[in-house]
């Protein structure tokens, strides 16, 4: 499975660089910035991504922004055996828990266990 | 800011810099998306619905509808977002009384030139903007609230 971040500037790939500072080197995580794309652009590049053969983990960065939209329009685009998700509000823990989930855990056991992760991670 | 109608073209529409950005800085509470078929599609307005936060409501009205409410002042500040300069001159032909337009983002696409960072312009628009600006529209262009505005007349020359 692969692991697909959309999000405002370089969220995503601050976010991969960090996972891998931790984990070591990961071949299937991918990042899209929504830097100066239109709303169709943004579809597209999503929908390149998606493909049944290699599920893919959708995460973006926050809900109702645009990256969330393209996302949902992407999603009803393509063949839904192709995606887990979207899961917004990503951040450090819950790309973790993917990374050292997604060969064990059913899908929608992952994606339970990614949003749990993502929200005991937030400790004041 | 007292009951006034705020008119935005920005191609995400309602996103981030919309709900957080603009609404949520200045204190605006009411939002109207106003394109003719979000209006229509489920689907469309659900993904919409996502972005304004807990103390902010959102509507979502044809060009007509638009048209007709714009005749009187809003019952609080309302910030109406439409998705291209194109729409916004629909609306004008519907009818409705608009003095001023902050543009916010349209984005890159084939045989648009770019005149700043989210402004991209193919020849079409920039005549749209034109005509706009012609029938005494206030054309500026305003990423977001802390950004000096620019006229798009002088950005065009």
């Amino acid at each position: 499975m692969r692991a697909l971040i959309v999000s405002h500037g370089q969220l995503g790939a601050g976010l991969i660089d960090a996972a891998q500072q931790i984990l070591g080197p990961q071949s299937n995580l991918f990042s899209i910035d929504n830097t100066g794309k239109s709303p169709e652009a943004m579809v597209g590049e999503i929908k390149k991504h998606l493909d049944k053969q290699t599920p893919t983990m959708l995460m973006i960065d926050f809900a109702g922004g645009s990256c969330h939209a393209a996302a949902l329009k992407a999603c009803r685009e393509v063949d839904l055996h192709a995606v887990l998700g979207p899961v917004t509000g990503v951040n450090l823990p819950m790309l973790l828990t993917f990374l050292t989930r997604h060969e064990r855990e059913k899908p929608e056991e992952l994606l339970d266990m990614i949003v749990d992760r993502g929200k005991i991670g937030i400790r004041a | 800011m007292e009951n006034t109608w705020l008119y935005r073209v920005d191609d995400r529409l309602i996103h981030g810099q919309v709900c957080v950005g603009w609404a949520e800085t200045l204190g605006i509470p009411h939002m109207l998306l106003v394109d003719d078929e979000i209006a229509e599609s489920d689907f469309e307005r659900e993904i919409y619905a996502c972005c304004p936060g807990p103390e902010q409501s959102l509507h979502f009205l044809s060009v007509n509808e638009m048209a007709a409410r714009s005749q009187q002042d809003p019952l609080g500040t309302t910030l109406v977002v439409l998705s291209s300069l194109e729409a916004m001159e629909a609306l004008l032909d519907a009818g409705a009384k608009v003095a001023c337009v902050t543009l916010g983002g349209l984005h890159h696409c084939d045989e648009a030139k770019e005149y700043r960072d989210a402004l991209f312009l193919t020849e079409a628009q920039v005549e749209c903007a034109k005509r706009l600006i012609n029938r005494g529209l206030d054309l500026v262009y305003q990423p977001l609230p802390g950004q000096t505005p620019e006229k798009v007349a002088a950005i065009l020359k």
